[in-house]
């Protein structure tokens, strides 16, 4: 197993907290980056979606792969996302590792029977004598109105599911991380990127290594409030700490970085501290991530918290696609501070 | 003309086939075997005409129907069984029942009892076998409703875009759970769906075993040699129940007239017929192979019967490797 010589390391660098003459390389760099190594590392990894050669290259994230790997391992495919949902399931059980690449999260709901009826329960149906190593990943897209049916946050809904893993990274360093390490997993993994990360940049190392799943990062410490902040939310989050500190609150932010497994325990040491939880989200409220957080904290950390959880998601409606409507249907840094100023009166 | 070894052998494997059925139809109203059963009887010709044409290396992916699949695969019996009589011994540990056996040291690959389910999981194996350059073929079989899902058409289009080498079996068995195929088709022909894809399709009479064999032994060579998918309907009728052990007649989705009609295109009565008119077989033969299929699925039900049941503790293992 080539994976075993990567060196696995949870140590972060927030993005725009570099230290000066470590590299720096943008998101989407990194994203390739990651490809790029997988493909040199492992030979079963192939990479497939609708786009990865094209031009643009998944926005930069396959750019060119295939002129260095060849058609046979990075390729184009038809729409059919059901479909190709299953053959890459199919080439999982039979010895490969597909990287299957959707622009938009909003396209897998075409594939909930592969993902859902199968990938997530062949291993277990069987008696864990087979598994299925598939990556499936997708941008959540943001703004310009995209309107209702290209910028959903679907994670939370996958996360009802069994058998899956949930992957939302924040930052350059973790995308390439996780990506490696979602490769790496014997299991389905679904990967959650937002389009708006994509401007980031931020220190990567060069040489490939790995993040273990269920082990979140505080991404800020502070004393009064916890803020657990999912995917592009971390950057709301970073935003409103800054205006908070002015106002003498002093917030903790913790980034999961994946939603399932979830660092549980991350989350109850920080409240142990603070007491106060927001979990702000990139997708819905109602029965998504953050009422999930929000129900295994009231579950098993209840007795360090001394006022009611709040949850900043985007607003119970399709997203509407005209830019006054559309700032006002997604949770920001102002939601945030306001939620942590009525936690503090 | 066939040689008699492979006659005998046709004949054996569906006899096999039809007598695990029948003994699960005998034992499954005493309600220990706590699974959904879709008997595959009449429609025996189809797996065994196939699976004779497989290597062993060769995968095969299959539906809720499959135990006939299984055996032809040459599936462990005991281990069926077993998955039957819900034991920590079966095929898939107890954990999928009748609907999803497995037995990947002859290449069965699993069985999606969703319908089309495997149908593109199947495709991706094929895909598989290619970027591996190995020279394994993959045989998928599902039933005409199966044809209506989309992802069938979407898996075909892509074994076509990339020249995988895939057999689809399509088993028009005629019904899907209660509904007639003219309540759900337009057109009473599967492979015309797919004549305008850049692909072979055939139509076989799925009830006649010589005729499955032999067309099977071109296509399956010709899948492995040209590298490109095949579509073939198989013509067939499901004699039971869609799941249990009665007939449906009973019921009235269907008639005793039409029942009538199919028994007597029996695959297991028309070919025995052709072996005894030909003196490949006699009745002491036939007795004698029943007998030792009748030994074997004894001991499978006895293996089954004294096995024990999954441990609770072993519940939540197996969701992750």
């Amino acid at each position: 197993m080539p994976w075993t010589k990567i060196f696995s390391q949870n140590e972060i660098n927030i993005s725009g907290n570099e230290e000066v003459g470590k590299r720096i390389i943008s998101y989407p760099k990194a994203v390739r980056e990651a490809l790029k190594q997988a493909l040199e590392i492992d030979s079963r990894v192939f990479i497939m979606g609708q786009g990865v050669d094209d031009p643009g290259g998944m926005f930069g994230a396959t750019l060119d792969l295939h002129k260095e790997f060849g058609s046979q391992r990075v390729f184009d495919t038809p729409l059919s996302e059901n479909g190709l949902t299953g053959v890459a399931i199919g080439a999982a059980l039979t010895g490969m590792r597909p990287f299957y690449c959707h622009n938009r999260p909003d396209f897998l709901m075409l594939t909930m029977d592969q993902i859902v009826n199968h990938a997530s329960k062949w291993s277990y149906m069987f008696g864990g004598i087979v598994n299925v190593p598939i990556v499936i990943w997708s941008v959540v897209g943001r703004g310009w109105g995209s309107a209702a049916q290209h910028s959903q946050a679907l994670h939370g809904m996958f996360m009802h599911v069994p058998g899956l893993r949930i992957v939302v990274p924040t930052t350059p360093y973790d995308a390439k991380g996780l990506i490696l390490s979602a490769i790496a997993d014997n299991n389905p993994v679904l990967i959650f990127e937002h389009r708006w990360l994509f401007k980031q940049t931020g220190y990567v190392p060069e040489e490939p290594y790995m993040i273990p799943f269920g082990k979140g990062v505080v991404r800020k410490t502070g004393k009064d409030v916890t803020i657990v902040a999912i995917s592009y939310m971390v950057s709301e989050a970073m935003k409103a700490a800054e205006e908070l500190l002015k106002k003498g609150i002093d917030v903790e932010i913790i980034d999961p970085r994946t939603l399932k497994p979830l660092d549980e325990e991350l989350i109850a040491e920080s409240l142990k501290k603070t007491g106060k939880l927001i979990i702000a989200d990139t997708g819905w409220k109602t029965g998504g991530a953050a009422a999930e957080i929000a129900a295994a904290v009231a579950e098993h950390s209840f007795q360090y918290l001394n006022k009611p959880i709040k949850r900043i998601g985007s607003a119970d409606i399709p997203t509407p696609a005209s830019y006054v409507l559309e700032d006002a249907f997604y949770g920001n840094s102002s939601d945030i501070i306001r939620a942590a100023e009525e936690l503090m009166k | 003309m066939l040689a008699k070894g492979t006659m005998i052998d046709l004949y054996k494997k569906m006899m096999e086939i039809r007598l695990v059925e029948q003994r699960i139809a005998d034992h499954y109203n005493e309600d220990e075997m706590r699974t959904p059963v879709h008997l595959y009887i009449g429609q025996e010709a189809i797996a065994a005409g196939v699976c004779a044409n497989l290597q062993k290396e060769d995968y095969v992916f299959s539906n809720h129907r499959n135990h006939g699949h299984y055996i032809a695969k040459g599936g462990d019996l005991n281990a069926m069984i077993a998955e039957l009589y819900n034991r920590a011994t079966g095929c898939s540990k107890g954990r999928g029942g009748s609907m999803h056996l497995i037995d990947l040291s002859v290449g069965f690959h699993g069985s999606s009892s969703i319908v089309a389910g495997g149908v593109p999981i199947a495709t991706g194996a094929a895909l598989a076998s290619v970027m591996k350059g190995e020279n394994r073929v993959s045989a998928v079989f599902f039933g005409d409703a199966a044809s209506e899902e989309g992802v069938v058409y979407e898996s075909i289009c892509f074994a076509a875009l990339k020249k995988l080498p895939i057999v689809y079996i399509c088993e028009n068995n005629q019904y899907s759970v209660c509904s007639p195929l003219k309540n759900r088709q337009a057109d009473n022909q599967m492979y015309k769906k797919f004549e305008g894809l850049p692909i072979k399709t055939y139509c076989l009479d799925g009830n006649n075993v010589i005729d499955v064999y032999t067309a099977f032994n071109k296509i399956i060579e010709d899948v492995r040699e040209k590298q490109q998918p095949v579509f073939v309907e198989c013509v067939t009728y499901r004699m039971m129940d869609h799941h249990g052990t009665k007939t449906g007649v009973e019921v009235g989705y269907r008639t005793q007239e039409e029942w009538d009609e199919w028994k007597g295109k029996d695959p297991i009565g028309i070919f025995e017929n052709i072996l005894y008119e030909q003196k490949l077989l006699d009745e002491k033969e036939k007795a004698e192979i029943v007998g030792s299929i009748n030994q074997r699925i004894d001991q499978a039900f006895e293996f089954a019967k004294k096995s024990p049941l999954p441990d609770i503790s072993q519940l939540c293992t197996g969701l992750f490797r």
